[in-house]
């Protein structure tokens, strides 16, 4: 590596501003990154409101349609998130950021996929040929769907305690970033786990949210307002 | 797959043009014409008749479909490729946002093997009606269409994020960057109608998609006639690879 920089160096003989380039500091991606991220905490709130039944969904249309189409748009900043945490976490470990990137993505996709089950309810209200069930019939399936993309979202939160786990390690064995942040992404990812068992989940709910929001806060407030040790990330990156 | 590991970066291009073409044929038939041919709105009994009527006609679309999901996995790696010099982390997220859409659209396609499981030999036609029957095989062939939607919100960014970077990478004419960034966004304006409000959507067809082909299209054609300026594709090439070397 070392050889290979002196040859570019000498070869292209334009040092200085290669040198200005390649070592460009991370600060500003790692303030994109936590812009992103501020981006999709406020789109992940504007989907908290999800109504339950599939009576709920039909009285509320026009909410729960923007809702819907809002979950999405979470889900496609929640990939840029994934893409840019990976750059900004690469020169720690290339594999493991990119595990971290893939189990982000895998939570994405079930997410994704699951959420047109939502919609059922919709395409099961109203129409003509749908006479041959009684209205009951209609409903309890609607409510399958719904309860189908519930177990759906189960399965993808596991993904994305497996991706905070990892990057919660990423933050622990970098050196540009609070030690806190790490550990405390670290445990959020861990609890996030036990929806391996939603019933057990379910009960301890409020302990597993509230350490979740908290480690995600602190991280993205941090990247926005601190971004990262700018020196220490570079000397990370040349190792 | 050596020839694919070894190829030079007009090859490269020449090939994801070609999967393009087919993607596009492809997506044609199996999104456009085979639905068209069989669907009938709001006709359960209709479309199962259809169906059942046209059995090859209906899987050679789902078969399509499979292959055109295929196309997209190794276009996004080439495009990885032919892009990362122009910058990395946009490169990487066409491949992110190209392999969520995928995924999701192969995913979906689960819907459209409904109707041959129900209409299939008649196991279930002891339970259920004959019309019963219909309905359930159409309801998800109706949710395909709004998983093809989700998916078309990640392709739109896929879209957005692709046109920047022909747009800034010298190696491809600027106009075409622009024209798949429009596209994009008439397939994402598209997706969010339909999602928000499927009776004003339905008005958008099929205007919404011309700008899309001709992003998409004029990419495609580039790439496979004219491949790209090999010369300035390596100028790109060398300062990475030097900016990349002196970073370590």
């Amino acid at each position: 590596m070392e050889a290979a920089r002196e040859h570019s160096h000498l070869t292209i003989g334009m040092g200085r501003v290669i040198e200005q380039i390649g070592v460009a500091s991370p600060q500003p991606r790692a303030r994109i990154t936590g812009a992103v991220y501020l981006l999709s905490f406020l789109f992940a709130l504007g989907t908290l409101f999800t109504p339950g039944t599939p009576k709920d969904i039909v009285a509320h249309e026009p909410l729960f349609r923007l809702e819907f189409a809002v979950g999405l748009i979470w889900i496609a900043l929640y990939i840029a998130l994934t893409a840019l945490l990976y750059s900004l976490f690469k020169p720690v470990s290339r594999r493991l950021a990119l595990i971290a990137a893939f189990f982000s993505l895998v939570g994405c996709i079930i997410q994704a996929f699951a959420s047109v089950f939502q919609l059922v309810p919709l395409v099961l209200g109203g129409s003509q040929y749908l006479s041959a069930f009684t209205v009951e019939q209609l409903q309890a399936m609607a409510q399958m769907f719904l309860e189908l993309n519930v177990q759906a979202n189960y399965i993808a939160v596991v993904f994305f305690g497996l991706f905070d786990i990892v990057i919660g390690y990423l933050i622990l064995k970098s050196t540009f970033l609070p030690r806190i942040l790490g550990g405390l992404m670290a445990i959020a990812g861990l609890l996030w786990l036990i929806f391996l068992s939603p019933p057990l989940a379910n009960h301890l709910l409020i302990f597993i949210e509230a350490p979740g929001f908290v480690a995600e806060l602190a991280l993205m407030l941090w990247l926005l307002v601190f971004g990262v040790n700018v020196q220490r990330w570079k000397e990370q990156a040349a190792a | 797959m050596e020839w694919i590991a070894e190829a030079s970066p007009r090859q490269l291009a020449r090939i994801a043009g070609c999967l393009y073409l087919l993607n596009i044929v492809g997506g044609a038939f199996a999104i456009g014409f085979v639905p068209a041919m069989l669907d009938v709105a709001g006709n359960s009994a209709a479309t199962a008749h259809n169906i059942q009527a046209n059995d090859l006609l209906y899987r050679s679309g789902l078969l399509a479909h499979i292959g055109i999901d295929v196309t997209a996995v190794f276009m996004a790696v080439i495009f990885y490729d032919l892009f990362k010099m122009v910058n990395r982390r946009l490169a990487l997220l066409v491949v992110f946002f190209t392999l969520v859409g995928t995924a999701v659209e192969s995913a979906n396609l689960l819907n459209q093997f409904v109707p041959l499981v129900l209409l299939g030999d008649g196991h279930y036609s002891s339970a259920l009606t004959a019309e019963q029957l219909q309905v359930l095989a159409y309801v998800p062939t109706v949710v395909a269409t709004n998983g093809y939607d989700v998916s078309s919100i990640f392709f739109g960014f896929y879209g957005l994020t692709i046109g920047y970077l022909v747009f800034r990478s010298t190696f491809l004419p600027r106009v075409i960057g622009v024209l798949l960034a429009i596209g994009a966004s008439c397939y994402m304006a598209y997706s969010i109608a339909d999602f928000l409000k499927p009776a004003f959507a339905a008005h958008l067809v099929p205007w919404v998609q011309l700008p899309s082909l001709a992003g998409e299209g004029s990419f495609c054609l580039w790439l496979l006639i004219v491949g790209l300026n090999v010369e300035r594709w390596k100028q790109h090439a060398s300062t990475a690879t030097s900016r990349l070397e002196w970073a370590g």
